[in-house]
């Protein structure tokens, strides 16, 4: 189910990288327009969630269309440009615009302004062998205020994150460990001593996420949570405390196979907020808005983007 | 060129790999963490993880997390301490402000209230606004108009400048009409150029309020200055109010201009100023309230400006009423009898405009006036210009 081993024409291939591409930028609530979904019955966005799996799956689209054709392969690539945050009577909060490289996919320079143009913060990716190797954020004025760091596995899987702060001193470091497949199967986190604090084990069934369980160092269960589908979609996430009680749960709500509303209920059935998500005729996510548990609007977000075509060379 | 295999992660990664877990269990391993960090250097340091989340999820760690540090404040002594302390809180509360979590706004209300730290205070003002924490923009409306006396020592001002512009930015907006006057104030205040409090309060006077107009009329009425009644005048011209509401402010404006007297050169040029541009304002509407009319006719007869009375002029000749043209003949009529008398004028503008507006309006009740010009002394040009606005009437 979760792999994506394609025998079918280049269109095909171009489709479901669009649509998985936005699906990366448009965060966990974006998922493929119809015709991909029925190829791609990855529950909503839980790729986006996971970049190390959805990298895996992403390469063995290309994987097998390599093995099948020796022909450059075109793909268009749907990208974020700018994203508005709006306040609920409609007036302008703030900005983020997005700069890619010339003739890629690849996101250099994350841009914050406030309403009145003012610039805030930005944000530098740096790249090395393809990989992406460091996330600095500035101030407006351009001063650092911290980055992260990031090492790969010779197969380009994240291995290790770090943040630091403005000085270069460290904040806090990641750990990412994976099973055979290549699926991650756990976090874990140290703090600047390099001691361990906490970590997280991923647990899969069908090639989904079926649980994941957050511990202390010590070895104690923290909290879990569960993840629950329905013809191949995430219906429901639940959350555990540590003596299995639950807490809260997210419900995903679909309109003919299109992830249309994520509702957020305590674990008393007491919904707090909504969020709801307006696409455009493409099926892309153009406007999502965020409600409170009585229904009030608190904030509206517009997306703007682009396609762009990028053709890789031949026998690549 | 660059490889597919390659390519797709840097995408993938490029956009999340600040958050390379799933956000469920990422918010509450760190939340977990925060709530379980002793010293202030492990708080920041996981406080820095959560806010990169932006996950609204974890506005109750968020807030409890302000909540405890609130209460730590006055343990809070050495100066590394205080730095640190205060990084802490500023990260908290924007993340809150950019989450728009209204739930937390008492927390930040009060960061704002005791923190000592006017950048920490400023932040903790525009996370009001961005809250739409609105019961909050009364105390701040007054926090503002005080900072616009400028009663604090000349040390405190930077700071002071600091906590205006976050202010400003925060009435702007909760859209409370209430802060339209202090931000006024702010916008003709003694904020130095370098602050742009003062650039800032005039752009937020036009969002703040869809119409501002009385606001503005009160601020005419209501205080003496006459350069601020200008500025209110000038706030209510850029400002996005109806015709309708912009010809009731220029008239309010034009009967303060009209008010007042002074020997004082300044004073008497601001007056004229503000007469001039109250009449282009209703000039701008069309002239739909007789009210005007006597004013913009008394304008006609002050001595001071030719721009001033050619503005009245042409505000007159906008009108579809009748006042006007009664107003414009009579003008005329003095106009001819000091020419005929003698008392000649070396700028014929001012004729050359009331004949204009007459003939625009075409009105026939003008016509015996006109008719008079040719025989009042006047210059080739002006008997022209009355044959030219006959002609129209006729």
């Amino acid at each position: 189910m979760q792999c994506w081993i394609l025998n079918k024409t280049v269109f095909s291939i171009l489709l479901i990288l669009t649509l998985s591409l936005s699906l990366s930028i448009f965060s966990c609530t974006s998922v493929p327009e119809k015709e991909a979904q029925e190829e791609t019955p990855t529950a909503g966005g839980e790729a986006a969630e996971a970049p190390g799996n959805q990298v895996e799956e992403t390469n063995a689209v290309v994987k097998a269309e390599e093995e099948k054709s020796e022909k450059p392969v075109a793909v268009s690539l749907v990208l974020t440009t700018k994203e508005t945050s709006l306040f609920p009577d409609g007036s302008l909060d703030q900005y983020r615009v997005y700069t890619y490289l010339e003739g890629t996919g690849s996101l250099v320079k994350e841009e914050l302004f406030r309403q009145e143009g003012l610039l805030v913060e930005q944000v530098l990716y740096q790249y090395s062998d393809g990989l992406l190797v460091k996330r600095e954020v500035q101030d407006g004025s351009g001063r650092l205020t911290g980055f992260r760091s990031y090492e790969y596995s010779e197969k380009g899987d994240l291995l290790e994150e770090s943040l630091y702060g403005a000085k270069g001193e460290l904040q806090s470091r990641s750990r990412y460990e994976y099973d055979d497949s290549g699926k991650k199967a756990k976090w874990s986190i140290f703090d600047s001593q390099g001691t361990l604090i906490a970590y997280s084990l991923y647990l899969y069934k069908d090639g989904e996420p079926a649980t994941i369980e957050n511990y202390s160092p010590s070895g104690d269960l923290e909290e879990s949570f569960q993840f629950e589908y329905s013809q191949g979609k995430r219906t429901k996430l639940l959350e555990y405390d540590s003596r299995k009680k639950l807490v809260r749960y997210t419900q995903y709500l679909y309109d003919n196979g299109t992830l249309f509303s994520e509702e957020y209920y305590t674990g008393t059935k007491v919904l707090q907020r909504k969020v709801l998500y307006l696409r455009d005729n493409l099926g892309e996510v153009t406007e999502i808005r965020h409600l409170d548990g009585q229904g009030n609007l608190r904030e509206i977000i517009r997306r703007e983007y682009i396609v762009r075509e990028i053709v890789t060379p031949a026998g690549r | 060129m660059l490889n597919l295999k390659r390519l797709i992660p840097i995408i993938i990664l490029s956009l999340l790999a600040a958050n390379p877990v799933f956000p469920q269990e990422a918010a509450a391993v760190w939340g977990r963490l925060y709530n379980r960090a002793r010293s202030l250097e492990q708080k920041y340091q996981v406080m820095l993880n959560i806010v990169e989340l932006k996950d609204r999820n974890l506005i109750p760690v968020i807030s409890n997390a302000l909540e405890e540090l609130i209460n730590e404040n006055k343990n809070i002594t050495g100066t590394n301490e205080r730095l640190l302390f205060n990084d802490l809180i500023k990260i908290m509360v924007i993340e809150l402000g950019n989450l728009k979590a209204l739930e937390s706004a008492p927390w930040v209300y009060t960061v704002f209230q005791e923190n000592p730290d006017p950048l920490v205070r400023g932040e903790a003002l525009v996370a009001l606004g961005k809250m739409g924490a609105k019961e909050y923009a009364e105390p701040i409306a007054r926090f503002l108009r005080n900072l616009n006396f400028n009663v604090a020592p000349s040390q405190q001002r930077r700071d002071n400048e600091i906590l205006a512009y976050s202010a400003v930015i925060a009435l702007e907006r909760l859209k409370d009409p209430l802060g339209f006057e202090p931000i006024f104030f702010a916008s003709t205040g003694w904020y130095s150029g370098t602050s742009q409090v003062k650039e800032r309060a005039r752009s937020a006077l036009v969002t703040l309020v869809e119409d501002p107009t009385e606001e503005l009329i009160n601020i005419i009425r209501n205080n003496s200055a006459f350069t601020v009644k200008l500025a209110a005048l000038e706030a209510g011209v850029v400002s996005r109010a109806p015709s309708e509401s912009k010809e009731i402010l220029g008239i309010a404006a034009l009967q303060e201009g009209l008010a007042y007297q002074t020997k004082d050169l300044r004073e008497l040029n601001t007056l004229s100023r503000l007469r001039t541009l109250a009449a282009s304002l209703i000039k701008s509407t069309s002239l739909t309230r007789p009210e005007a009319v006597p004013l913009l006719e008394q304008m006609l007869y002050i001595d001071y400006d030719v721009n001033e009375k050619i503005t009245a002029l042409e505000a007159l000749a906008t009108s579809r009423l009748e006042d006007p043209v009664l107003a414009l003949v009579k003008f005329l009529r003095y106009q001819n009898e000091r020419q005929a008398g003698g008392l000649t004028t070396q700028d014929n503008r001012v004729i050359i405009s009331t004949l204009r507006a007459l003939g625009s309006l075409g009105n026939k009740a003008a016509i015996e006036e006109l008719i008079m010009v040719r025989h009042s002394n006047w210059s080739g040009t002006v008997v022209r210009e009355a044959a030219a606005a006959l002609e129209k009437l006729q």
